[in-house]
């Protein structure tokens, strides 16, 4: 199969410093971009950009409704936004001690959870906050909710903490260490983290069956899932390991180890309805993989100049948005002749 | 050249005068970009520096080391500044008064991106020379640290602070008291933490390959070692080592001391290596690697430091001697 990726001729933003977070809106018309100047920059297909005000000292999050014109924006100031995109309207604000440091809408859109702190908070979509999960014993570094929408989990130093309706937690997957991301399988089957000493843990939902992947050369922060819920991309030091979800699961198996790149993976994406997967590094190199294949997994890459920040497929899995290290944001199209 | 931003660390009790010093170096720094990492409210005057509040967050590592624990909070902090465009020149990392520096010199050894991107330049702990000698009496209950005890063992450079309000008497018995602890550190007297800069930034106090500098009095028991569980033993040998007698030996070293260190330094001579094999840890955590060649006019010397509680000079001497090359 040929697959090409091609910078797009299409228009490219530049923001201060360092694109700490990108977002597509659900129809793919528009990118939001976070910088780590505090600058959010929306572009639309004609290259309008609109810039929301300031996170003062650094965004960390963007995130589209699902379902609205609706932006949720979070920085190292302690505070979370929800604007109107089509005119930039404040819809709401909340605070807490501390950096944004993660933001999901519920899959209906009808709200969205973002941690700020040790705190978590549920905001409505007329900006109003409507729960407030307080004090948690460490810092909530990553959230997610299940695909329907019933369960949010909150994953901190020991454990993943799980809400509905309450203040209160419903449930507590303990695990002594501290947790960096948090990925559930669309199907619902897996709650998957990665951690700070080097491993990913998963837990059968809601059974709360474990498994560990341990022996990664580095801490654990990227993970993505396919959205058929095969597998589970890990990204880390100098490579991506695929672990296979199907049949029995992957106990006992050994995961595809992909090699493309000489640093650090800063970011792992399956594309939209398929099982091709993009990995960003640190050493500036987009690839694309197809973890299916025997040897020759890698499809294609690209080499940027520039250290890759993130990367942010589009809805449509025709373009991925790559931010750079040096604030530059630009669009490459994926050629697989699918279209 | 080692080109990672360097990284202070300064602990000492609530009222020792951390946040004066803070000042001081950021006022006699005044151009450089510093980023101040606080964990205790203080009162930075200083305008355009960046001050980012944080929360002690220690976290204990999954990796089979009893003892390792991180600052969970650094962690992000640092590797969310490194990530900017825009760098720091240093950061100033201040713990609460009542914290244990290992989780924050762990960090630095545990955490890769840090690691790569950070140096921890030293850490300093400041006292103050009047209430000094009574915290360092306080009774803990059983198990608990004694919180100035360790800030002193972990230290490069102790500023032994408010020396004006002591008279000769008293700060030659609270210097002898810190020497018995850690006979490692540079003590520097000041008063309103006025020290000179110089002294304590840029010291490279966890740069493996800086000269090891032995004091004397490391090499015997001090006067007051009979009520301290805390001392520095120091440990001078000539000959080769035998290379996999020193693998057994820091196996056993970290395995059944590790707890007990707080931190240790040192330059081997292994038989047969051209080169010198310089080392450093903090509690399990071990760091080395081959350094410079021995000289020609060079005594190849076996030395190193280790701070700790419990430590038995005799048992670590024996220990290391039986590694040596007969």
């Amino acid at each position: 199969m040929n697959v090409d990726l091609r910078p797009s001729s299409g228009p490219t933003v530049r923001v201060g410093d360092y694109v700490s977070a990108l977002a597509w809106s659900a129809d793919g018309s528009r990118l939001a971009v976070g910088s780590l100047d505090g600058t959010t920059a929306i572009v639309d297909d004609d290259g309008l950009v609109q810039h929301p005000p300031l996170h003062e000292f650094g965004v960390t999050q963007v995130a589209w409704s699902p379902t609205a014109d609706l932006l949720a924006t979070g920085g190292q100031d302690g505070r979370v936004r929800l604007w109107s995109a089509a005119n930039g309207t404040v819809l709401g604000e909340v605070t807490a001690r501390g950096w944004c440091g993660d933001i999901v809408w519920r899959p209906d859109g009808a709200e969205f959870a973002a941690a700020i702190g040790n705190e978590v908070i549920r905001v409505a979509t007329d900006g109003s906050e409507h729960l407030r999960h307080g004090a948690h014993p460490s810092t909530v570094a990553c959230l997610e909710y299940t695909p329907d929408g019933r369960h949010l989990g909150a994953g901190l130093y020991g454990g993943v903490w799980w809400y509905q309706g309450d203040t209160k937690p419903t449930k507590r997957f303990e695990w002594k260490g501290s947790l960096l991301a948090l990925a559930i399988a669309p199907n619902g089957k897996w709650a998957c983290s990665g951690n700070q000493d080097a491993s990913v843990h998963c837990w059968r939902l809601w059974s709360g069956d474990e498994l560990t992947m341990n022996g990664y050369p580095a801490k654990v922060e990227h993970l993505a899932w396919d959205d058929r819920s095969r597998f589970l991309a890990v990204g880390n030091l100098g490579e991506v390991t695929v672990w296979d979800f199907s049949g029995k699961g992957p106990k006992g198996s050994r995961p595809k180890q992909l090699d493309g790149h000489a640093r650090r993976v800063v970011d792992v994406g399956f594309q939209p309805l398929s099982t091709q997967l993009a990995s960003a590094g640190a050493d500036g190199r987009l690839c694309l993989w197809d973890p299916t294949a025997g040897r020759r997994s890698l499809l294609t890459s690209l080499q940027f100049d520039e250290e890759i920040a993130c990367i942010a497929w589009s809805p449509a899995g025709d373009e991925i948005a790559v931010g750079l290290a040096d604030g530059l944001v630009t669009l490459v199209e994926v050629d697989d002749g699918r279209r | 050249m080692d080109d990672r931003v360097p990284v202070t660390v300064i602990t000492g009790f609530l009222g020792s005068g951390k946040t004066t010093l803070l000042n001081h170096i950021l006022t006699e720094q005044h151009g450089k970009r510093i980023a101040v990492i606080e964990n205790e409210f203080g009162e930075i005057g200083i305008d355009d520096a960046l001050v980012i509040d944080a929360d002690e967050e220690i976290f204990e590592m999954n990796n089979g080391c009893i003892c390792c624990t991180v600052r969970g909070d650094l962690i992000r902090i640092l590797g969310n500044l490194m990530k900017r465009r825009d760098k720091f020149d240093h950061i100033l990392v201040e713990t609460t008064g009542l914290a244990d520096p290992a989780p924050v010199a762990q960090t630095f050894f545990v955490d890769d991106e840090v690691k790569a991107q950070l140096r921890l330049d030293a850490i300093v702990t400041v006292v103050d020379a009047k209430h000094l000698p009574q915290h360092l009496d306080d009774d803990k209950p059983e198990g608990i640290e004694n919180e100035a005890i360790e800030q002193l063992a972990f230290a490069d450079r102790i500023l032994l602070n408010k020396i004006d309000l002591v008279d000769e008497a008293e700060r030659a018995s609270v210097e002898r008291r810190i020497r018995a602890i850690n006979a490692n550190a540079e003590i520097i007297p000041t008063t309103m933490s006025n020290v000179d800069l110089d002294r304590i930034l840029g010291v490279g106090a966890f740069d493996l390959t800086k000269v090891l500098g032995m004091e004397p009095e490391f090499l015997v028991d001090s006067e007051h070692q009979h009520d301290q569980s805390v001392t520095s033993v120091g440990i001078e040998l000539p000959g080769g080592t035998a290379i996999d007698k020193i693998n057994d030996w820091l196996g056993w070293l970290l395995g059944t001391k590790g707890v007990d260190i707080f931190r240790m330094k040192g330059v081997l001579n292994i038989d047969g290596a051209e080169q010198r094999y310089v080392f450093q840890g903090v509690h399990m955590l071990f760091d080395g690697q081959p350094d410079r060649l021995w000289q020609p006019d060079e005594p190849r010397l076996n030395r190193m430091v280790f701070i700790g509680r419990n430590l038995d000079r005799e048992e670590l001497t024996d220990r290391f001697r039986a590694c040596l090359v007969s």
